[in-house]
């Protein structure tokens, strides 16, 4: 993965919501410069969903943020329906904000504690100053999005987790937005409530024609929502597919190696297929030269180290940064790994 | 109600395996109620299960449904002066632990039974290095030098798989990455070789490739050892691969039980098999609907009454409501046990119910 490369960007396409070209976002720190998001390029179609997946720390939150304008990125590209965002000044920017909405891990902490639900729904409509039909819109939501007037009533700290959810995508969709940003939104919620969010997602998503970016560590959960994934690794992306054929037939030994680590009830199944990862993520301010997996690949050859691999197209839709793809039914180590837990 | 704690006990000890001196670890009718100021909280209401040296009991439930709880009360580690009426017994290679005080108990943890936390920051001491950290557990509970002591702590840290120890043994908690923070974990955990080891969420903070790789550790470890584990945590298919036995869990007590593969395959308790299907499942197409679970778990302090899944369960009948079902084995197994009226394979609630109520003959 450490790949760059534009070639996923599907340009001959009239219907692309978001497109997103050669991002950087770098933090400056004691230590010297964090390399959070080194030349991502990815779009999204109108209606579709993108799922982004990766290790803890691999710059998936930083990319959502980025592409949000928060904090606008160190350099690359965002259009949101073909209007360039980095260009903007910041009153052109505010106009275009109710446009795209975030939702965030922590349903609590996200949520303004003083208000009652109705009022922090309502609060875009008050801000923006849209008086119009403004009671029956928020009380159409929080009844769409499965909450009663009881519930309208209180505040967030007197809501569970999956309630506070609810009021996030509530309140994100009072704009009408086009693209919504969910980062890890199903995370801190217990499987039973999950399942009900990522229902209500989808619900939503049918309802107002949304276009959404779902940002998640969990390979199932991103399966189950997305019509294509992409795979982040150390600030970079390693490939991009349809998700039926990116967990059908990966391509890339990282996502080789994440689909490996998956539990799965019938351990041994899983662990026959492939090899689960070892060693650590290395530090995004010094990350390795070339392909940035190239340290704990099982692929890696010298080339890896000196080149780094661009995106190509492997199968049709099917992208992928790598020097020595994984081809099916070839196996996927060629050279033996190191002791489990040991740096490769 | 049911006070028959010992006889579940028998049911689960798989055949061909007559240890003389029985299970490793013996939980039997096992209660732990919290006074507070709303109410008596039932967090862990009449719970029974054995673990025999060398097996993996994994404990699943949603948040909120007893796990910590119950695993803490096994070390006494619950707050005493919440403490209402403990009931019950922890057999420990026979001893029981629950009427021991703090010194008596202090004995045991640490020495025989060790248990790792979900947040290995909070459980780690911020201030003091991991090695010392590793050391002290050992000088406690060996005469150890501290030249040995420090060997060992090294030799501990390499076995869970942290690289350049010789150099990590100098290093703070802070200075680690939360992967590595469990892996220190365990090594405090294991450096006093317990014969028993709880788990409780070890894996839940972290990635799923390191999850994977702290996994494969303890199982490791857990085989060389000859160790028995407890394995917690909220996610059936994490314990599922791992565990010999499964026990579910909802609102304080054990709804369901039995060898893992069994209770994946056979499930017949319907939160059981509520939960299993409310995750997404990888093997799936995208965009599969899920079957969500309605509703929530039920407040501990005031729980329903009859079954205490009847509020949400999709195949609750009349009977469901009044009466709670006891925790009886299966027809087909009796290593598999579970509290349901109307289990998962037969009839519904309203079904049965239906059949019943009809007057006999009936063909149509
Ligand atoms: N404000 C900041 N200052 C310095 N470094 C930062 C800052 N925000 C993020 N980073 C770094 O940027 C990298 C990417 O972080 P990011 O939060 O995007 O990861 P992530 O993929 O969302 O991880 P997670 O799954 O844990 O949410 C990490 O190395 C992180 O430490
Ligand atoms: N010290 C305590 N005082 C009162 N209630 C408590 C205390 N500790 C836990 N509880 C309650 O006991 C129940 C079970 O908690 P816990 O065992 O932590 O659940 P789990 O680990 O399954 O998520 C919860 O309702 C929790 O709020
Ligand atoms: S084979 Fe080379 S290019 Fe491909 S992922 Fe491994 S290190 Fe990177
Ligand atoms: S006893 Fe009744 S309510 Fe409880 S799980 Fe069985 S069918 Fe559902
Ligand atoms: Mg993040
Ligand atoms: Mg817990």
């Amino acid at each position: 993965m450490a790949g760059s490369g534009t070639a996923p960007l599907r340009d001959g396409r009239e219907d692309i919501v978001l497109r997103v070209e050669h991002l950087v976002v770098e933090f400056p720190t004691k230590g010297g410069r964090v390399q959070a998001v080194s030349d991502v390029s990815f779009d999204v179609a109108k209606g579709e969903t993108l799922g982004l997946v990766g290790e803890s720390g691999c710059g998936k939150s930083t990319t959502g943020r980025a592409v949000m304008q928060l904090p606008r990125p160190r350099s690359g590209r965002v259009a949101l329906e073909g209007t360039e965002l980095t260009s903007l000044s910041p009153e052109e920017l505010r106009e275009m904000r109710p446009k795209m909405q975030l939702i965030f891990q922590d349903p609590i902490s996200s949520l303004n504690p003083r208000r009652v639900v109705v009022d922090i729904v309502a609060e875009p409509l008050a801000i923006w100053g849209i008086e119009e039909n403004r009671r029956f819109r928020v009380n159409h939501l929080l009844e769409t999005v499965g909450l009663d007037t009881d519930t309208a009533a209180r505040r967030p700290h007197q809501l569970s987790g999956g309630q506070c959810q609810r009021v996030s995508i509530a309140r994100a969709l009072v704009m009408d937005p086009q693209v919504l940003i969910c980062d890890e939104p199903v995370s801190a919620l217990d499987v039973s409530v999950q399942a009900q969010i990522l229902n209500l997602l989808e619900d939503m998503k049918a309802r107002y024609g949304l276009t959404m970016v779902f940002i998640s560590h969990d390979l199932s959960v991103v399966k189950n929502i997305s019509d294509r994934v992409a795979v982040m690794y150390l600030g970079k992306l390693c490939e991009i597919a349809p998700s039926e054929a990116l967990y059908r037939r990966p391509a890339h030994p990282y996502t080789n190696a994440l689909l490996a680590s998956v539990p799965h009830p019938d351990a041994s199944r899983v662990r026959g297929k492939s090899v689960p990862l070892t060693g650590e993520l290395p530090s995004a301010l010094d990350p390795p030269s070339g392909c940035r997996f190239r340290t704990r690949c099982p692929r890696a050859e010298a080339r890896c180290a000196d080149e780094e691999p661009t995106m190509r197209e492997l199968q049709p839709g099917q992208f992928v940064a790598c020097h020595f793809p994984v081809t099916p039914g070839r196996p996927l180590v060629t050279t033996p790994t190191g002791a489990l837990g040991a740096p490769a | 109600m049911r006070n028959d704690a010992a006889a579940v006990g028998e049911l689960l000890d798989p055949v061909g395996r007559s240890d003389f001196d029985g299970p490793l670890l013996d939980v039997r009718d096992l209660t732990t109620h919290f006074q507070t100021p709303r109410g008596i909280v039932r967090a862990v209401d009449g719970v029974s299960f054995t673990l025999e040296a060398g097996r993996t009991l994994g404990i699943v439930g949603e948040s909120g449904s007893g796990k910590t709880v119950l695993s803490r009360s096994i070390l006494g580690l619950s707050p005493r002066r919440q403490l209402v009426d403990p009931q019950g017994q922890i057999l420990f290679e026979g001893r029981d632990l629950r009427p021991m005080d703090e010194h008596e108990l202090r004995e045991v943890r640490g020495r025989q039974i060790s248990m790792i936390f979900q947040d290995p920051m909070t459980a780690l001491n911020p201030v003091m290095k991991v090695g010392r950290q590793i050391m002290e557990s050992l000088r406690v509970h060996f005469d150890m030098s501290k030249a040995d002591a420090r060997e060992r702590a090294i030799d501990l840290l390499g076995q869970v798989g942290i690289p350049s120890p010789g150099v990590r043994v100098d290093e703070y908690p802070h200075q680690l990455s939360g992967g590595m923070r469990q892996r220190v974990m365990i090594a405090i955990a294991l450096s006093c070789e317990p014969k028993l080891l709880i788990a409780d969420e070890p894996t839940t903070a972290l990635d799923v490739t390191v999850q994977a790789q702290i996994l494969d550790l303890l199982g490791r470890l857990q085989s060389e050892r000859n160790m028995a584990v407890v394995l917690i945590s909220h996610d059936l298919e994490v314990v599922g691969g791992r565990a010999d036995d499964i026990a579910v869990m909802y609102a304080g007590r054990i709804v369901e039980m039995g060898p893992a593969a069994e209770l994946f395959k056979a499930t017949r308790m319907p939160y059981t098999d509520a939960l299993l299907r409310s995750v997404p499942n990888i093997e799936d197409p995208p965009h599969t609907r899920l079957l969500a679970i309605g509703g929530r778990p039920p407040d501990l302090v005031s729980p329903p009454p009859g079954c205490r899944f009847n509020p949400r369960c999709p195949r609750a009948g009349f009977r469901c409501g009044v009466q709670e079902p006891p925790l009886a084995p299966d027809d087909d197994n009796v290593h598999h046990i579970y509290r349901c009226w109307y289990p998962v394979g037969g009839p519904t609630g309203p079904e049965a119910e239906a059949a019943e109520a009809r007057p006999r003959r009936v063909e149509h």
